[in-house]
């Protein structure tokens, strides 16, 4: 594919999923200056290496990786300023449990916040999040059914490939 | 059976409000690829001409924190100086309209690690790891009455995503080839001088590239010497794609693994499964000569990834097996070292 054809595939592709990775930031830095930093350094990213995608069917795969990266980046990069804000409710390990917003994601790993994120919120098949974490089917199959135990979520058997 | 926990979760992320300046923000950011990249066309001496006076690099960044938009413009203008610092990218995003001091002092915390930031977002990102080619190569050709040897000597280069090549890696991967090939190329020599002309001898070095997935770049000898009998000897360099540094059997697992046992364990069981099923086959395992039975595989056996993403450890002729199996193959069931692999090498 040339190579003009890739960079505007990945500008719309862009323009068509910027508000979803968006929502993927916020869910890692919970505020919104942070989140919109993030988005704009990773479609920054993405235009600037567009010419490196050898496939057209990598192009959201790869846009999703690239903004969690730098999510996940962001955050370890400021912890040590962030550490204030951090200290959230002291509580009991039960303090998540009547608490059914994206704030109760935060007892996951950055990892696992991604797979939820993107398999339950983001309807992407495993297929897809296995590619975007670039990490084998079972593997991300073992990461959600983690995930779901730290949520105390309960599927009966079969839904992980529950549709919302 | 839909959890009624996780669809409210998924209802407050579906709710998560959009900033009516995401939009702008976005397009800000595709526009200044794009001016930066059609900057990257222009020839090298003509973007030089259009560079300001040099001004203080982290003067600049605080500016770019405090002024968001006005910065922004005067940026655009200056796109040709920013080439030389582009992997300071995430520098010039911390804008914040509040807070300006804060964002200030953000902008340069985080210019001491951008760099980092920039390599460490792009050790993930497959499509975006370094670059190996073989850039041109070399024949040695000689052929004396009945001896005679063709060794063709790849030259090789390792470049980062910016298409900057990464000497050190590229000469230790071209002394190493080097310093194998001199060597064959040596005994040759002597072996033709010793032999007078009267000796026969054939010397064959052939590469290929076995593997150029995104993590690794791997390149193979197979070197065939034929005297009175023959000799089948395999050599293999890798060149890890995301650090672009070269790596032997154990840069695959992680520190302290035992995967020495693990492998060998399950080569022994493969060979005996081999055996039962061709009795033309004859490992050495459990022989009358204990001494030479196969114990275990060394640190920096031999080794390839194959197309299904399984290790696959290699023996030369005669390190197993009697000479007539040639060199032997056998791939790894990734479950058997799975605990031990480092990330993305291997799939099962």
């Amino acid at each position: 594919m040339k190579q003009e054809a890739i960079q505007k595939r990945v500008e719309e592709q862009i323009l068509d999923s910027y508000e979803a990775l968006y929502r993927l930031a916020f869910t890692y830095v919970h505020q919104e200056e942070d989140a919109l930093d993030i988005v704009q350094e990773s479609v920054y990213r993405a235009m600037k290496s567009a010419g490196q995608v050898k496939e057209e069917r990598y192009i959201r795969t790869w846009l999703w990786r690239i903004t969690m990266n730098t999510a996940i980046d962001f955050i370890r990069k400021n912890r040590r300023e962030t550490v204030v804000e951090e200290i959230r409710e002291t509580g009991t390990q039960d303090q998540y449990q009547d608490f059914d917003t994206v704030e109760a994601l935060e007892v996951l790993s950055e990892k696992e916040k991604a797979v939820v994120v993107l398999r339950f919120f983001e309807d992407r098949q495993i297929q897809e999040v296995a590619e975007i974490l670039n990490e084998n089917i079972n593997t991300v199959k073992t990461i959600l059914y983690r995930s779901l135990r730290k949520l105390k979520v309960e599927l009966t058997k079969g839904d992980l490939s529950y549709e919302g | 059976m839909k959890d009624k926990r996780l669809e409210n979760m998924r209802r407050d992320y579906k709710e998560i409000r959009i900033p009516a300046e995401l939009r702008g923000r976005v397009e800000a950011a595709m526009e200044r690829a794009k001016t930066e990249l059609a900057k990257e066309q222009i020839p090298e001496k003509l973007s030089q001409k259009r560079e300001s006076p040099a001004t203080d690099w982290e003067k600049e960044t605080e500016a770019a924190g405090v002024f968001s938009k006005g910065t922004e413009r005067r940026e655009g203008m200056k796109a040709g100086k920013r080439e030389s610092r582009k992997r300071s990218g995430f520098v010039v995003w911390a804008t914040r309209i509040g807070g300006a001091a804060a964002a200030a002092m953000l902008a340069i915390t985080v210019l001491a690690n951008s760099s980092a930031t920039v390599a460490y977002a792009m050790e993930d990102i497959p499509i975006l790891g370094n670059i190996v080619k073989i850039v041109t190569f070399r024949h040695y050709e000689s052929q004396d009455n009945s001896m005679q040897a063709n060794i063709k000597v790849p030259e090789i280069q390792v470049e980062n995503p910016e298409g900057q090549v990464l000497e050190e890696t590229t000469e230790e991967l071209n002394r190493r080839i080097a310093e194998y090939t001199d060597a064959i190329i040596a005994q040759y020599e002597a072996d033709v001088e010793a032999a007078d002309g009267e000796g026969h001898q054939s010397v064959d070095l052939d590469y290929h590239v076995i593997t150029d997935n995104d993590k690794l770049f791997s390149i193979r000898f197979d070197q065939l010497l034929v005297m009175a009998s023959g000799a089948q000897l395999v050599k293999i360099y890798h060149v890890d794609k995301t650090t672009g540094e070269m790596i032997d059997l154990d840069g695959l697992f992680q520190e302290g693994a035992d995967y020495v046992t693990a492998i060998s364990e399950n080569i022994k069981i493969q060979m005996k499964e081999r055996m039962e099923e061709d009795e033309m086959l004859a490992y050495w395992l459990d022989s009358d000569m204990p001494e030479w039975d196969f114990k275990e595989i060394r640190r920096d056996a031999t080794f390839y990834v194959n197309e299904a993403n399984h290790l696959v450890i290699v023996f030369d002729e005669y390190e197993v097996g009697p000479g007539y199996m040639g060199s032997q193959e056998f791939e790894i069931p990734t479950d058997v070292v799975k605990d031990m692999v480092k990330e993305g090498y291997l799939e099962s």
